[in-house]
């Protein structure tokens, strides 16, 4: 499974600690952007039961979308009980797809809004949102990974 | 085999899809999906599903709270509970099984050891249900056989009442009416139910030691000598010996009202000559029964009083002959008095009737 550029790129970025020409200064990615990055999602679907992902698969491609906006709203809004239970749906979805660092991600995102902690939500958000589009490009939704 | 019922209570759609999917695979299993934890909890309480897969963490209600209020209500106190968490603490392991959940499952869910849990915890509410169902019937069994034996016992106890009228001038029309009146006295004073029935069905033995008096005294139509009533007044003593220590309650209690029914509240009856509240309450209230029954009811050597006489001597007699509660109590339910009478006359063919009636119903 190919990377996608524009993650590549950022990871790169944030690795180097270079910008690219005219953009802003990015903040160093974390240890879970990172992983989420170099993650084989297409090896990590292989690893699991594939009756369970054919059975989960077309119901995460309609969920997906509205667990996405429930996030951003939650984060938004810093509404941490909302967060806390969106979070901890998808971090036993994304284990049986075997997206472990996105399951991660989940999990401390999880934890952050359990504790009602702000700090590194937003990077745990945006390192969801932006390697979503590799499970689901692995999954065989391209139009879902779309940006 | 019917098809048993899974009910599936988790907020998260996947899990919804995925749980109906994997169930689907199994054999005579049907699925109901809840993504709502309040609405699960009462469709669950109704219909009283053969396993409920729950989640731990739903918004509204969690799983521990789920399963209490499942265990507190009447019929669910046993229904399986499979619950799926995501947390592998024991903690939380601790609470859900302190709650009453008979499995669990931690996710992401293995779907070879979700059937199989799902396969054994349905095979056990199978068993479960059939061992129910096996324990109902024994039970509706015993209760069958033990109504046949109580009504062979009351059927007993009727037939031994009748066998004394045979020795007695006294009708059986007598015998239900003061059984009848005993109930109403009993009833008065505040007895159980279970005392009610017993003194309604062993009143009618008062009388039973009759049949051990000789033919020339029991039958003799004048006066009787004083030794002739010495040997009459053993009738008491023979009622007592013929039905003491038996296993049935209804003879034990008849042979109670046997022995005491001629005593006297002043303590001048016969034949202990107890008073007052030594003489057991059943005797005590037959005797106002039976005299108010006798005056009221003719006999080959005098008529019947009026009921306005009658009720007047039990009066008077009340503190000296009778217990004053055991009369109070009586004449203060002079209406049902009237309505007992009314209901058991003198007929033998109405009598018999009624006999065969109350065998009947028994």
């Amino acid at each position: 499974m190919p990377l996608v550029l524009a993650d590549l790129d950022r990871l790169l970025q944030g690795v180097a600690g270079r910008k690219s020409p005219g953009a802003a200064a990015a903040p160093a990615p974390s240890p879970a952007a990172l992983a989420a990055a170099a993650f084989d999602y297409a090896e990590g679907l292989r690893s699991v039961d594939a009756t369970v992902v054919s059975i989960i698969k077309p119901v995460f491609f309609e969920q997906w979308p509205k667990d996405a906006a429930a996030l951003e709203a939650a984060v938004a809004a810093a509404d941490w009980q909302r967060l806390t239970l969106v979070a901890h749906s998808l971090k036993s979805t994304l284990r049986m797809f075997g997206a472990e660092p996105l399951a991660q991600a989940s999990e401390q995102l999880e934890a952050l809004a359990g504790q009602q902690r702000s700090e590194g939500v937003a990077e745990l958000h945006r390192t969801l949102c932006d390697t979503m589009p590799r499970l689901l490009q692995a999954l065989g939704a391209p139009e879902l990974a779309a940006p | 085999m019917t098809a048993q019922h899974v009910q599936v209570i988790d907020d998260n759609a996947i899990n919804l899809a995925l749980f109906k999917g994997l169930l689907a695979r199994l054999s005579d299993c049907t699925a109901e999906l809840f993504d709502d934890a309040r609405a699960g909890l009462a469709w669950a309480q109704i219909h009283k599903p053969d396993l409920i897969v729950l989640d731990y963490m739903m918004p509204g209600l969690d799983g521990v709270s789920l399963i209490e209020q499942l265990r507190a209500t009447p019929g669910c106190e046993e229904l399986p509970v499979l619950m799926i968490t995501a947390d592998a603490d024991k903690d939380t392991r601790y609470r859900a099984l302190e709650a009453g959940a008979t499995d669990f499952l931690t996710k992401p869910v293995d779907r070879l050891e979700f059937s199989a849990r799902v396969r054994n915890l349905l095979n056990l509410s199978r068993a479960r249900q059939a061992l129910l169902a096996h324990a109902e019937g024994l039970a509706a069994e015993v209760r069958r056989a033990t109504a046949e034996l109580r009504m062979r016992e009351l059927e007993t106890v009727l037939r031994l009442s009748r066998a004394a009228e045979f020795r007695d001038p006294e009708t059986g029309a007598h015998i239900l009416r003061m059984a009848h009146y005993a109930q109403l006295i009993g009833r008065k004073l505040g007895l159980p139910d279970t005392e009610l029935d017993l003194l309604l069905h062993a009143a009618p033995l008062h009388d039973i030691g009759k049949v051990g008096i000789p033919d020339h005294i029991l039958l003799k139509p004048g006066k009787l000598t004083t030794e002739e009533f010495a040997v009459m007044k053993q009738h008491a003593r023979h009622g007592y010996d013929i039905l003491k220590d038996s296993a049935s309650a209804y003879l034990r209690a008849g042979a109670d009202i046997a022995h005491g029914h001629h005593e006297k509240y002043d303590g001048s009856g016969y034949p202990q000559g107890l008073a007052g509240e030594a003489i057991p309450l059943f005797s005590r209230i037959v005797a106002v029964a039976d005299v108010f029954d006798a005056l009221t009811s003719q006999r080959p050597y005098k008529p019947a009083w009026t009921l306005e006489r009658a009720a007047e001597f039990i009066l008077q007699a009340s503190g000296r002959h009778f217990d004053p509660r055991c009369v109070e109590a009586f004449l203060n339910e002079w209406p049902q008095v009237l309505e007992i009478r009314a209901q058991f006359q003198d007929d033998d063919t109405q009598l018999n009737s009624q006999v065969a009636t109350l065998l009947q119903s028994l």
